[in-house]
Order: structure tokens, then C-alpha cells, then sequence
């Protein structure tokens, strides 16, 4: 993906506030009076550079739109809906009754590396396409045949490779019946004075170690008959079960179990019974000599490690993963219910209806770079998806939220955008732009005036004016960013829903806001050459003004240096008038 | 009865299909399901501030394991696209390796916060709990266990003492987003006790913030007695990686900060703790950080982790030897927590120690800290009366180099005794352990004042304070008993010897459970949860 990165536009979503918070003191006080809470809930900037934030704000491209909400919807506020199951790799769809019996996994010949997750596949090692086959990973060239593992036919991987784990991790005899075997031993009777250490310490004979999962079955069996023999007793087996089931008991933390309740335990005839044998803790001299020959480059990473069920150190014992299946979802609205996107259209093609009532809109153009101090230009476009004229009002604070503020102009933040004729052509992205007309706006650049307009569209012009970084300061990145939250507003006055039959010529005044972030560029500080940005681009003009949105006829860079001086006092005033619209 | 055994997980043998039962508890509770799953069948969500792990009852293990990786903070379409571009952020100071939450951070909310800075930022650290939170368990539900979240039960394990509000939100996050119907707490230690197939035992749970030492007597987790002091250490993999960050510098002149990223990479694959003797083979161990390669012999590899789990002191002080409360090594943590449980419970959970959590996966660690605190046993036994604690000193050090000789590498036992002898303020130390001591001694000879802490409000108050109180009163009736628990502690071999369980973890513990069909009686309900908190409650039962 290499999509152009700045400037770029972010939705915020205003899902998320503290579900489980109660309200911080100050706004309690706030809420006694609505009107003032009100206030300052919207008073409040958003700020982008909040931890936060990061997941709050989203690409237009990731937000739905409920329309009986008249309310932005991202991928937090949507309710999931599984339609059905497919295997991404090789398409079969898989019947719901059987996906979690296969662990959600694909059971046919699909699987990706252990080592670098890439699709692994099958592969013939023989002359003229024989056998043995092993998995291959086109991308690392890790194979099965790394850990010992071949398959007589190309088909039946799964089943193949099964068998071959079984037969490897099992002792001979099967021991899934509860084992009485060395690696576990009885509960000794603790009168027993023995200094010896329980760990093993390297007996000569090493016992196979079970698997974790044998040792679970071997539990899950114990307890469920330990549940038998409970539930036949007269108590009905709440000796047992309904003192586990106070493992947490409400009320009082048990404070001491001691002497005083042991006699009452004790009196209990069914109880419920320990494990005659348990796992004693192994030595791991062994592991350590391994990850000893293996080193940093044979030891598994943590995110090797951490995606297979038994965890393993090292890579010689990491097995190929079988593909997850993925779903076809429907998406609901979280709080309506309604359905926002239908599973059967297919992925990749969906057309998400995003009607943001006003989108505002800015096309990237390439990867930018600010440079400090200087005033830079923007054209900022909000199209109108809805049949009915809007009102727009921008609002964004003087000073950029963050240690090293930028400053900021809209030359022009109260304006009118005409309505759609096509609500969806209009919603459904960038490539259904509106075809040049005659411009309205006379690109006059002064402060109080629009830019441009078109049908349905309105430019105007954002002013950015970087801020100064320091040299002697460790910067992070995120400092370089100029961030822009900008409150957009939207009022305008459409039908009453049609359905009682009486409202067809009322006009009903709606309104719909939300904080939206414009990232405009990176501020073009040279680094030692620390950093592979570019920064020629600004170096040269140092032209910011975005030429690719809309397509104006003579949309011509505009030197902004003087332009700049002229027309400060005279957008301030305007700033204020933003201020107030709030 | 119910025909729909769960299903069994890469296909059990059906001897182990247990037929479920018709248990008599409040079956109306269930909601009969005409699908092929099992509904009513909780899920198990472990959340830890590093790891979440969630899966389905009666499997083995966990369907989904997440670290809380860098990618899951990212904003959705983040510009770093590449991992080159990542790189180059992470220069900037994007470090990795965040916690979700910390716990210590949580718990100091609030009371004499006059401007609300802190509250504020507790807040801010809850709200991205919910953020991040939200997030890895829609990725559990879309990507791993691939259900629909709605009208699925949940089992929680929740650790001892965790802090209210975050559990808060922790609810308050699956109920919101997740439209869970109930969530069902269960406490972590108690269910590591489950997955070792017993009832008993001590619990150490080695995690990212702290390590903490709970034990279990008959499924429950014994708290309080100062247990929630003593009981706790900073000692965790957050102090690990500090200490691999100092270990790692000397050998990269020129550096100053490292990744944290990549140096947890380093110390999850080579950190261990040693057990071989000195003359086995001993490899450099080529290691790729800060952009370059530096060569290390494995054996140092281990300094890392003896230095944060087994050294007196990982703080600065002027007076090392003694640590701070919660600076206690593992070795000395366990033997803290045993000596405040109850003599019964003492018995049995001495034999039965089982290691949970991040540290449980450093290799020898275990090992190490059962062989220390075995001498530490074999050094002060359980009851300490005056005569034994006067000779302690000599009789310590040879005991130690015993032990040292016997077992290899006990370096820090060792040192902390060397110190103890050298350091004339020991006296007073020991006058304080005494107290406590006595104290305890006082608790178990006498039912009277166990009741008195069953039913008080005293758990986590210092016992040293208490102890203070109660000397005065008590100390010629201790000076009594002394006698009686000499004979005790002559005997006091049979209480148990210092023995190590494997547990298969929290998790498994939770999903051995589940499968039993037996309710928790701290069931938490959506609806009258989220009034609640919507009303400034915390939505949790009384007793929180
Ligand atoms: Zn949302
Ligand atoms: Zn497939
Ligand atoms: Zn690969
Ligand atoms: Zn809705």
C-alpha cells in the first residue's frame, strides 16, 4: 500500500468515553446544569495527539454511517453478525456446525508458516513430481521437512500430519487412560521427611513428558467424574461443588481456613478428592542446554511463539498452522440494531454508504513536508451527499493541540454548500466527483470569502503556519505531525419523514457535528539524515496549496509569504466568529 | 440428559466424553439453545496487562493468545505501513512493550488528589484500558474464536487484590461492546490450583508489574494476615527488563536507550537462570540489538534474571541489605507468605508451590527459588523462638555454604546472610521480625484471635503495627509458648517439604471449570451492572 500520506483526513468517533468511568468531578458539577454541560462537552477541542485518540479516530474509508441514529459508526460502535464461514486460502465455505470442532481451522491442505505466516504449500521433494511432499513457504523457504516431517501424498495434509504428531509426542502405549507413569507420583503422605528435591533432577531415565493437553484431558476427566459421584450423594454434591463454586465468595475475602473449620470439612463423606497423581515441577536443565545450542537465532520469537497453542522455545519444535477461517459479517448498528452493511456483498466490494451528512474532503497529494515558520496554504472542500442546501460551520482552535503548536487560519469558516442531486454518487468516494463546472468562487483568496464552489461542493482556504522545533530537544515523531482537529457543523432543514402522511411539507431543522483531524504534513527539519524523508519537495516553492482537489481550471499554487501578512488581522476576526458559532 | 456433550477438542477419545449432569444448580438459569454450540457455555477471557487470552470451556488451551503489541495501539490506518517505516518511528521514541495497565497506578486514584492532575490521568489510563481492551477481544471474537459476542457468558479469573476500578472497567468494556449477559468472576490463584488437579497449594504468580504469592487452602485463596503486603513483590518482568537493559548497554557503547521491543525479544529467548556447574560447555551467544550483533558467553545470559528475582536489593539505597516491603527476592516472598498462613495451610501449601504468570516460563527459575527458600526453611524453620535466633548468625553462613556446595550457585543466599552478619542494624530488624513473629505465633496457638481476624477488618493492616499492640499484651504468654512451638519446630519437618506442582495455568484452570456447569457465586449481570455504574457504583458486589 502505498497510498499518498498527507495530507490526510480522520473521523472521530464518539463512542468511546469511559464506559466504566463514573464522570469526573467537574463535569458532575457541570451536569446539574444540562445547558453547561452541553457546553463544555463541545467546548472541549479534541485532541489528536491524545493517547486516546488513536482509537477514536479513523479514515473516512473505515466509518458507516446509521442513518436512523444520524450518527457516525466505527468499527467499535457496529455489532458483528457472522453470516457464514470460509477458508481464506482455498474459498471452501465451511458449515457452522462444524467450525469449532476443527479448532476455526481449515481441515483440507491449507497452511501458513510458522516462521514468517506466509501461505505454505505443498511441494513435491521426488523427481517428476513424487513424493515425499513437504509444506513449503515460498517466502523464508522454511519447510516441514525442518522439523522432520514429510507427507507420503499431496492430499490429506491435515490428516497426515495428525498422525505424525501424535505418533511423535505419544509414548508407545497410549496413555490417555489417567497414567500412573513416573512423571507423576503420588501425594505423598507429608509426614514423609525427605529432603530429596521434587523437581527431578536429572534422573538417568527421563520419562516421556506428557503433553500439556494429555495432562488436561487426564483433569477434565477426574473432574467431571468427580462431579458424578458428587452429584449421586444425598447432598446433592454441594459439599464439593458449591464450595468451588465460592472459590469467590461474595462478601468477605476468607481471611484464614484454618484449624477451627477443619473438623466440618473433614466430616463430609463425599468429598470432593484431590488427584491421586499430580505433575511435579520438571527440571529444566535440559531446556537450557537446548536454548544454550539454539541461541538467539534458533529460539522461537514471541510472536512465533505466542500464535501456537503449546508455546513453543524453540524452532525446531514449531508446527505449520493451519489456516483460520474467516466469515462473512453483517454489521449492525450498536445501539438501533439496524443492519449497516449486508453480509452477501461480497468483501472488497463493498460500497459502504457513508452519508457524514457534510464530508469534508481533501485530497492527499504527495508526502509533504512544512516548514517551519512559513505560512501554508490548504484547500479544504466539504461536499453535500443530501438533497438539501447545508450551513457549515468550521470551528478549530488558534493553536494546534500539542507541545509545539502550529497556528491556524480558516480564511472563511461559515459558508453554504449547495445540495446533491445524486445523494450516491456523491457518498460513495472520491472517484465520483462532481465534473468541473464553472467556478463560483472567484479564488480571490481573501479572507471572508470562499475559495470555489461547485454544485454541491464549497473550498475554502486553511491556513497553516508550522511551528519552530527546537534542535536540543529529543523530538518523537509524533512532534513532526501537524495535527489539525477541526470541528465540523452541519445545519440544514429537510423533510419530516413522510410516513404519518401529515408531514410532507414541513421542513425539519437537523443538525449533526462532529471533531474531525486534518493531518496537512511532517515538518521538514533535517535530522542528520536520521530520517529517509525527502525533503526537497518543500525545499524548492515550498507550494502547499493542494492543486488536486477540486479540479479546478486554473488552480494555480499561490505564493503565500506575502499573501500571508495582509490578511492575518482580517481572519482573526473571522476565527472569533467561529469561536462564537459555537 | 444434555445431549450436547461439549465437543471434544483434536478429537479425545470418547472414554473421556463424560456424560454432563442434570446438576441441581438452578438449571431455569440456563437458556435452552437450539443452535449446534453450546451457548451456555461461558467463554474464558484472561486479561492480563500484557497478554489476553480467550478461548472456549473444556478445551485445552486458549483459542486466541494476543500480546498487546504495538500493533493493537496503532490508529487504524496508521501511516506506518512497513515494518522499514516502523523501524524509523521507533527511533523516534516509540519504544514498544506497554502494558495495558498499571496496577500500582490504578490503585492510587483519587483521595488527596486536590486539583484532579492524578484523577485525571487514572482516567486517561481507564479509558485506554477500555480502548485497548475493546479492541483485542473484538480481534479474539472476529479473528480467533470467529462467534458472535452477544449472549455469550464470560468466566474472568481475577487476581488477588486487583484493583476495583479497573476490574470496573474491565466489566464495563465486555458488557458495553460485547453485550455479554453475565460475566463471571473466579479468583486467578484458586484456578491455577484447578489446573494442577488438587485443592491446595501456594500460587506465585511472576508478572509484569509484580509478583504476587497467594496461597490456597481447599479452593480458596487465602487472604489478608498481611498477605497483601507480604505477599507482593515489584520483583516482575518489568524489573527484568530493566535489568536487561543494564545488562545490555556495557556492551554497546555509543547507545543510550534501547527498544523495548527488542529487548524483550532478547530476554524471552535467552534469559534463564542457571543450574550447571561451571565447567560445562559455554558458547558465545551471537545477539542482534541496537543494530548490531554483540557476542555474549551464555552463561552471563542468566545474570539479568538472578539479579531481579534472587539479589537482596534491586533498588538504590544507602542500606541495601534491607529491602524495601516491596523489594522482597522470590525465595524470601514465599517464605513471608508461608509463615503468615496458618499452620494447616502452611502444611500443605508448602509441598504443593506452583508458578504462574510471565516469570513461570524462565528456565531454572523455578527450580531456583524452591531450592532457596528450602534453605531458608532449613535455616529459620517456621516458628523462630528466641534461642534458635540468637545462634542464627554462625549457624547460618556454614549452613548457607552448605547449601551453596551442595547446590551450586545460591549466591544470593549467601550474600544477604554474609550482610546480615556484617551489619550491626540488624538488631533491630530482627527485634521487628520478632514481633511479627510472635504474633503469629500467638494467632495459631490461640483460636480465639484467628476468629478475631476472620471477622476484622485488620488484613492489611502492617502486621508489625498490630504486632506492636498486641506485644504488650501478649509477650509473657509468648515467652511461655515458646517452648511449645520449639517442639513443633523440631517436628516441623513433617509439615511438608518445599516441593514444586505444574499447573497448566489460569486459563486452563478457568475452562476445567466452566466445563462443570458450576455457577460462581460472584456472577455479574449486565444490566443491573452497567445501572449501577451508570449511578456512580462500582457494580460490584459489596465486599470489593
Ligand atoms: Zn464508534
Ligand atoms: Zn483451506
Ligand atoms: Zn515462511
Ligand atoms: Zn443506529
Amino acid at each position: 500500500m502505498n497510498a499518498p500520506l498527507f495530507p490526510s483526513i480522520l473521523i472521530s468517533c464518539p463512542c468511546s468515553d469511559n464506559v466504566g468511568q463514573q464522570r469526573s468531578r467537574r463535569s458532575k458539577t457541570a451536569a446539574a446544569d444540562p445547558d453547561l454541560d452541553q457546553w463544555e462537552e463541545e467546548g472541549e477541542t479534541f485532541d489528536p495527539r491524545s493517547p486516546r485518540s488513536a482509537f477514536s479516530l479513523f479514515p473516512l474509508e473505515n466509518l458507516l454511517f446509521c442513518e436512523d441514529c444520524n450518527q457516525v459508526r466505527c468499527p467499535r460502535c457496529v455489532q458483528d453478525e457472522i453470516a457464514c464461514y470460509f477458508c481464506p486460502s482455498c474459498l471452501f465455505e465451511v458449515p457452522s456446525s462444524t467450525v469449532k470442532s476443527e479448532g476455526n481451522r481449515c481441515t483440507r491442505n491449507c497452511f501458513s508458516c510458522p516462521i514468517c505466516f506466509a501461505a505454505l504449500a505443498v511441494t513435491a521433494t521426488g523427481e517428476d513430481q513424487t513424493g515425499p511432499f513437504i509444506l513449503l513457504c515460498a517466502h523464508c523457504l522454511w519447510s516441514t521437512s525442518d522439523i522432520g516431517i514429510t507427507f507420503e501424498k499431496p492430499t490429506s495434509i491435515t490428516a497426515q500430519l495428525t498422525a505424525k504428531l501424535k505418533a511423535a509426542s505419544l509414548p508407545p502405549s497410549n496413555s490417555l487412560a489417567p497414567p500412573e507413569s513416573s512423571h507423576s507420583r503420588p501425594l505423598s503422605p507429608l509426614s514423609q521427611g525427605s529432603s530429596v528435591y521434587n523437581f527431578r533432577p536429572n534422573s538417568p531415565i527421563p520419562p516421556p513428558a506428557p503433553t500439556d493437553e494429555a495432562e488436561f484431558a487426564r483433569l477434565k476427566g477426574y473432574y467431571h467424574q468427580q462431579n458424578t459421584i458428587a452429584s449421586s450423594d444425598d447432598f446433592g454434591g454441594a459439599g464439593s461443588l458449591s464450595r468451588l463454586m465460592g472459590m469467590y465468595s461474595t462478601g468477605r475475602r476468607i481471611g484464614s481456613y484454618g484449624t477451627g473449620n477443619m473438623p466440618k470439612l473433614v466430616k463430609q463423606k463425599q468429598e470432593w478428592q484431590e488427584i491421586e497423581s499430580y505433575r511435579v515441577m520438571d527440571s529444566e536443565d535440559e531446556v537450557i542446554e537446548k536454548m544454550k545450542k539454539a541461541g538467539f537465532y534458533g529460539a522461537t520469537s514471541q510472536s512465533q511463539r505466542i500464535i501456537q497453542s503449546h508455546q513453543p522455545r524453540l524452532l525446531e519444535d514449531v508446527r505449520p498452522l493451519a489456516a483460520l477461517l474467516r466469515t462473512k459479517r453483517a454489521k449492525r448498528c450498536r445501539s438501533c440494531r439496524h443492519i449497516l452493511v449486508k453480509p452477501e456483498q461480497k468483501v472488497g466490494s463493498i460500497r459502504y454508504r457513508i452519508r457524514l451528512v457534510a464530508g469534508l474532503d481533501h485530497n492527499a497529494v504527495n508526502y509533504f513536508s512544512l516548514q517551519p515558520l512559513a505560512t501554508h496554504q490548504f484547500l479544504l472542500t466539504v461536499t453535500n451527499p443530501l438533497y438539501d442546501v447545508i450551513n457549515i460551520t468550521l470551528a478549530t482552535p488558534e493553536k494546534t493541540p500539542g507541545k509545539y503548536p502550529a497556528t491556524v487560519y480558516i480564511l472563511c469558516p461559515e459558508f453554504e454548500v449547495g445540495a446533491s442531486t445524486d445523494v450516491w454518487d456523491e457518498a460513495l468516494g472520491p472517484e465520483a466527483k462532481p465534473k468541473a463546472k464553472a467556478a463560483k468562487g472567484r479564488k480571490t483568496g481573501l479572507a471572508g470569502t470562499i475559495w470555489d464552489s461547485g454544485r454541491n461542493w464549497t473550498s475554502v482556504i486553511l491556513e497553516i503556519v508550522p511551528p519552530h522545533l527546537p534542535d536540543d530537544v529529543e523530538l518523537e515523531e509524533d512532534d513532526f505531525i501537524v495535527k489539525v482537529p477541526i470541528l465540523v457543523r452541519s445545519v440544514y432543514e429537510s423533510d419530516v419523514d413522510k410516513d404519518d402522511g401529515i408531514g410532507k411539507d414541513i421542513k425539519e431543522k437537523k443538525e449533526h457535528s462532529y471533531w474531525s483531524v486534518l493531518e496537512v504534513g511532517r515538518i521538514g527539519k533535517k535530522v542528520a539524515g536520521k530520517v529517509g524523508f525527502d525533503d526537497s519537495a518543500s525545499a524548492g516553492t515550498g507550494v502547499a496549496v493542494n492543486k488536486a482537489l477540486p479540479p479546478t481550471p486554473s488552480g494555480e499554487p499561490r505564493e503565500r509569504e506575502h499573501r500571508d501578512r495582509e490578511h492575518r488581522s482580517s481572519s482573526r476576526s473571522h476565527r472569533e466568529s467561529a469561536g462564537a458559532a459555537r | 440428559m444434555d445431549p450436547k456433550t461439549p465437543t471434544t477438542y483434536r478429537g479425545l477419545p470418547p472414554s473421556l466424553r463424560t456424560p454432563s449432569f442434570g446438576l441441581p444448580t438452578s438449571p431455569h438459569r440456563y437458556t435452552p439453545s437450539s443452535s449446534l454450540h453450546n451457548h451456555e457455555e461461558p467463554l474464558i477471557f484472561e486479561i492480563g496487562s500484557r497478554i489476553l487470552r480467550a478461548g472456549f470451556t473444556n478445551e485445552p488451551a486458549p483459542r486466541c493468545t494476543l500480546a498487546w503489541s504495538e500493533t493493537l495501539w496503532r490508529r487504524v490506518g496508521d501511516r506506518f505501513t512497513s515494518a522499514s517505516e516502523e523501524a524509523e518511528a521507533k527511533k523516534w521514541g516509540r519504544k514498544g512493550g506497554r502494558a495495558v495497565w498499571d496496577t500500582g497506578f490504578a490503585l492510587r486514584g483519587g483521595e488527596d488528589d486536590i486539583d484532579g492532575e492524578r484523577e485525571g490521568r487514572v482516567r486517561q489510563m481507564m479509558g485506554l484500558v477500555e480502548d485497548l481492551v475493546e479492541r483485542g477481544i473484538r480481534v479474539a471474537y472476529n479473528k480467533h474464536l470467529i462467534i458472535d459476542s452477544k449472549q455469550r457468558r464470560i468466566l474472568l479469573p481475577v487476581p488477588p487484590l486487583f484493583p476495583t476500578r479497573l476490574l470496573t472497567t474491565l466489566l464495563a468494556t465486555i458488557f458495553t461492546h460485547f453485550q455479554a449477559p453475565s460475566i463471571t468472576l473466579l479468583s486467578s490463584p484458586v484456578l491455577a490450583v484447578v489446573a494442577s488437579g488438587l485443592r491446595s497449594g501456594l500460587v506465585i504468580d511472576i508478572g509484569f508489574h509484580e509478583t504476587i504469592v497467594t496461597p490456597v487452602y481447599e479452593l480458596r485463596a487465602v487472604e489478608g494476615r498481611g498477605l497483601g503486603v507480604h505477599g507482593r513483590s515489584r520483583r516482575s518482568i518489568s524489573v527484568l527488563r530493566e535489568a536487561w537493559i543494564k545488562f545490555l548497554l556495557p556492551y554497546l557503547p555509543d547507545v543510550t536507550s534501547l527498544d523495548f521491543d527488542e529487548v524483550e525479544e532478547i530476554m524471552e529467548r535467552l534469559g534463564h537462570i542457571s543450574s550447571a556447574s561451571e565447567h560445562s560447555y559455554d558458547p558465545d551467544i551471537s545477539i542482534p540489538v541496537a543494530g548490531r550483533t554483540i557476542k555474549v558467553p551464555f552463561s552471563r545470559l542468566a545474570e539479568p534474571a538472578e539479579k531481579t528475582f534472587f539479589a537482596a536489593t534491586t533498588t538504590q539505597s544507602d542500606t541495601p541489605e534491607y529491602g524495601d516491603d516491596d523489594d522482597t527476592p522470590l525465595p524470601r516472598l514465599l517464605y513471608n507468605a508461608l509463615i503468615r498462613c496458618p499452620v494447616d495451610v502452611r502444611a500443605t501449601a508448602v509441598s504443593r508451590i506452583m508458578f504462574v504468570g510471565g516469570g513461570a516460563r524462565i528456565p531454572g527459575l523455578q527450580a531456583r527459588v524452591l531450592r532457596e527458600l528450602e534453605g531458608i526453611v532449613e535455616e529459620r524453620g517456621w516458628q523462630l523462638g528466641g534461642r534458635r535466633r540468637v545462634r542464627r548468625g554462625s549457624v547460618a553462613t556454614r549452613k548457607g555454604s552448605v547449601v551453596a556446595e551442595r547446590k551450586g550457585s545460591v549466591v544470593s543466599v549467601k550474600k544477604e546472610l554474609e550482610v546480615r552478619e556484617a551489619a550491626p542494624g540488624r538488631e533491630e530488624e530482627e527485634g521487628e521480625e520478632k514481633l511479627e513473629e510472635v504474633l503469629e505465633d500467638v494467632k495459631e496457638g490461640s483460636e480465639g484471635s484467628e476468629e478475631a481476624e476472620d471477622s476484622g477488618e485488620a488484613e492489611d493492616m502492617p502486621v508489625e503495627e498490630t504486632a506492636r499492640e498486641m506485644v504488650r499484651s501478649v509477650s509473657a504468654r509468648s515467652e511461655a509458648t515458646h517452648e511449645g512451638d520449639d517442639s513443633a519446630s523440631r517436628s516441623g519437618k513433617k509439615e511438608g517439604e518445599v516441593r514444586g506442582v505444574r499447573t497448566l495455568g489460569v486459563w486452563a484452570g478457568g475452562s476445567l471449570v466452566a466445563g462443570l456447569k458450576v455457577r460462581g457465586k460472584v456472577e455479574i449481570e449486565k444490566d443491573k451492572f452497567l445501572s449501577q455504574v451508570a449511578n456512580g457504583g462500582t457494580g460490584l458486589p459489596a465486599g470489593w
